[in-house]
């Protein structure tokens, strides 16, 4: 027992050196782990570094979108289905053939530069940079019944369009073509004022009177290098320019160039033959370099017959070609490039050399 | 046997891209109401019956219902039937407001009537494309115009007593310009291409006599509204003479 005892006795003594061995490793290994965890520095919270942002060239994208397919057109397409055209032909499908046997049809199913005219096209060519052109005929009211107003009644409702700041709700009571169209340049040369309305979808009938119409035009121009510029050219019979709400342009034919609008008689009006008739002069006006500006265009026929709307721009301070008249060959006003066909629609009925359909003069957005 | 039906494609697949390599190109694998496949080329069809030739010169011969209703109806789709046309034009002066119409203004319109007509009894699925093209003389110059031209899908019919028909109009007008100049243009002629869905030429047919057979294809490279010559190449736009008398108008 006593051995026992002795063994317990000497065994305490080793136990005991044991605990202090192990325990002095215990407090150091233990400590220093305390002391690492007590000792962790706090998060800080560092703003993160400003990453650099390379301001990226944006281009405008080149996408076609029918326009006809927005909800603000369609509304109001709805609304003038309400409106009661008797004998007018609505625009034509086009993508719709006119075979006579069972179940055929054309199929060219997605409009194409077919459809771009001298007035402009169904679809939208040029996002940004095209001219919306609304049609009015001021020889039907907006039920479709024929409203026998006079020319000189047209003149006069006109002149109050002008008066109004240009505000379309003047031509209210008149039809209005629920065809819109969209066009990059705005010159009409020669044609028969019977076809005019057909480009809006008004096909040429007996039931229909071609006269005392008008398209109003709306868009933007701009021009990265600013400029100053005036308008030449001649309309059969209305031709009416406004820029950034200014009217610099009256280029309606003599007989209803003072009832429509005011304008100053210039020394070089009706010095040159355009077209059929003799070329009328604008007012200068100034584009600040890549400021875009509201302009709006105004043409119309009044009696039937020929119908012009000849718009060709002059940039202060350039020398240009002048033709057999001693004229100067201006150029088309255009807000982007004129497609192949319709220079070709143009062509026909234009005389060689009195105006530029080649200028690279643009006065597009983008 | 499926095994055995696995192994038999991938031979005869492989034999008939060899096949496809040294151009044969109508070879074709085709599978019989029993399961059983055959590599050859369509040959004809005849008295219900339809010809193969393979690739060693021998001749298949299998009655319509032997083979598969998907093979049936490939060849009903991809071998079109001779085909006749029937064409008829009516002239009639435009109908306008005559109120609007200066004296020297003429306008008609020309339509062009098509029948298509199958002339044998195979039937066949498949579309055809129908191109029309209508074709003015400019009056003041020696330029010929587009002045219509469109496509269009036709199915054949069966019924030999109603044949398919498509009709297609085109104005054309004369009128004295601002500068005293007669323009427009007088209807020349017509001419029609009829082809298959792969594209293939069936049928050519003009009454314009200057036109040559390997011309119809130009004409399908022009647009409506272009001017071009008797070789079909697209010339300028004619246009209006220089007129000094325009203080009158």
């Amino acid at each position: 027992m006593a051995e026992t005892k002795g063994l317990l006795s000497g065994g305490s003594s080793a136990m005991a050196l044991s605990i202090l061995i192990h325990g002095g490793l215990f407090l150091l290994i233990g400590g220093t782990i305390i002391f690492k965890v007590v000792t962790k520095p706090d998060a800080k919270f560092v703003p993160a570094q400003q990453i650099e942002r390379p301001k990226m060239d944006l281009k405008k994208p080149r996408v076609k979108v029918k326009k006809a397919d927005s909800p603000k057109i369609a509304r109001r397409i709805s609304a003038t289905q309400s409106i009661a055209v008797p004998n007018l032909v609505l625009p034509e499908m086009a993508s719709i053939g006119q075979g006579v046997g069972a179940n055929f049809s054309g199929y060219e199913i997605v409009p194409d530069v077919s459809e771009m005219g001298i007035f402009g096209s169904k679809i939208s060519i040029d996002i940004g940079n095209d001219f919306v052109g609304t049609f009015y005929s001021m020889a039907y009211d907006r039920a479709g019944e024929k409203s026998k107003i006079s020319t000189q009644e047209y003149a006069k409702i006109i002149h109050d369009f002008v008066d109004a700041g240009w505000n379309p709700r003047v031509f209210a009571p008149f039809f209005r073509s629920p065809q819109k169209l969209y066009t990059t340049h705005i010159f009409v040369p020669v044609v028969s004022s019977e076809f005019g309305p057909s480009y809006f979808g008004m096909e040429p009938s007996p039931d229909f009177d071609p006269i005392t119409w008008c398209v109003h035009y709306k868009g933007k121009i701009m021009r990265p290098e600013g400029g100053r510029f005036r308008f030449n050219g001649i309309g059969d019979d209305i031709l009416l320019v406004r820029v950034d709400g200014k009217l610099v342009f009256n280029g309606s034919g003599d007989t209803w160039r003072k009832l429509v609008a005011p304008h100053t008689r210039h020394k070089d009006d009706n010095r040159y033959f355009m077209g059929l008739s003799e070329s009328l002069v604008g007012e200068w006006f100034e584009l600040e370099p890549s400021k875009p500006v509201d302009m709006e265009v105004l043409i119309g026929e009044v009696p039937g017959g020929h119908f012009c709307a000849y718009l060709v721009v002059e940039e202060d301070g350039v020398d240009y070609e002048k033709n057999r008249q001693g004229m100067k060959v201006l150029p088309v006003f255009k807000t982007g490039n004129i497609s192949e066909r319709v220079k070709e629609q143009i062509q026909y009925t234009l005389i060689q050399g009195e105006v530029d359909l080649e200028s690279s003069l643009m006065f597009n957005l983008y | 046997m499926n095994r055995f039906f696995k192994a038999k494609m991938i031979i005869l697949i492989f034999l008939f891209s060899a096949m496809s390599a040294v151009s044969f190109a109508q070879m074709r694998v085709w599978r019989k109401v029993d399961g059983s496949l055959f590599m050859a080329e369509f040959s004809r069809a005849n008295f219900g019956s339809y010809y193969f030739e393979t690739a060693d010169g021998e001749t298949i011969k299998l009655s319509e219902d032997s083979l598969i209703e998907s093979d049936r109806e490939h060849l009903r789709n991809m071998f079109p039937p001779k085909i006749n046309l029937r064409v008829t034009k009516k002239t009639a002066p435009t109908v306008r407001n005559t109120k609007f119409v200066w004296s020297g203004d003429y306008m008609d319109t020309v339509t062009l009537s098509v029948a298509i007509k199958k002339m044998n009894k195979e039937p066949y699925d498949g579309f055809l494309n129908v191109e029309v093209f209508l074709v003015g003389a400019e009056v003041a110059t020696s330029h010929f115009h587009m002045s219509g031209m469109k496509s269009f899908p036709v199915k054949l019919s069966d019924d030999k007593k109603a044949p398919t028909e498509i009709a297609f109009s085109a104005n054309f007008r004369r009128y004295e310009d601002y500068n005293d100049e007669v323009r427009g243009r007088n209807y020349e002629g017509y001419a029609i291409i009829v082809s298959d869905t792969n594209g293939k030429v069936l049928l050519q047919e003009t009454d314009l006599d200057w036109l040559e057979d390997d011309q119809f294809a130009d004409l399908q490279k022009l647009y409506e509204g272009a001017f071009f010559n008797e070789r079909c190449m697209k010339t300028s736009v004619p246009r209006p003479k220089y007129a000094d008398n325009r203080k009158d108008l």
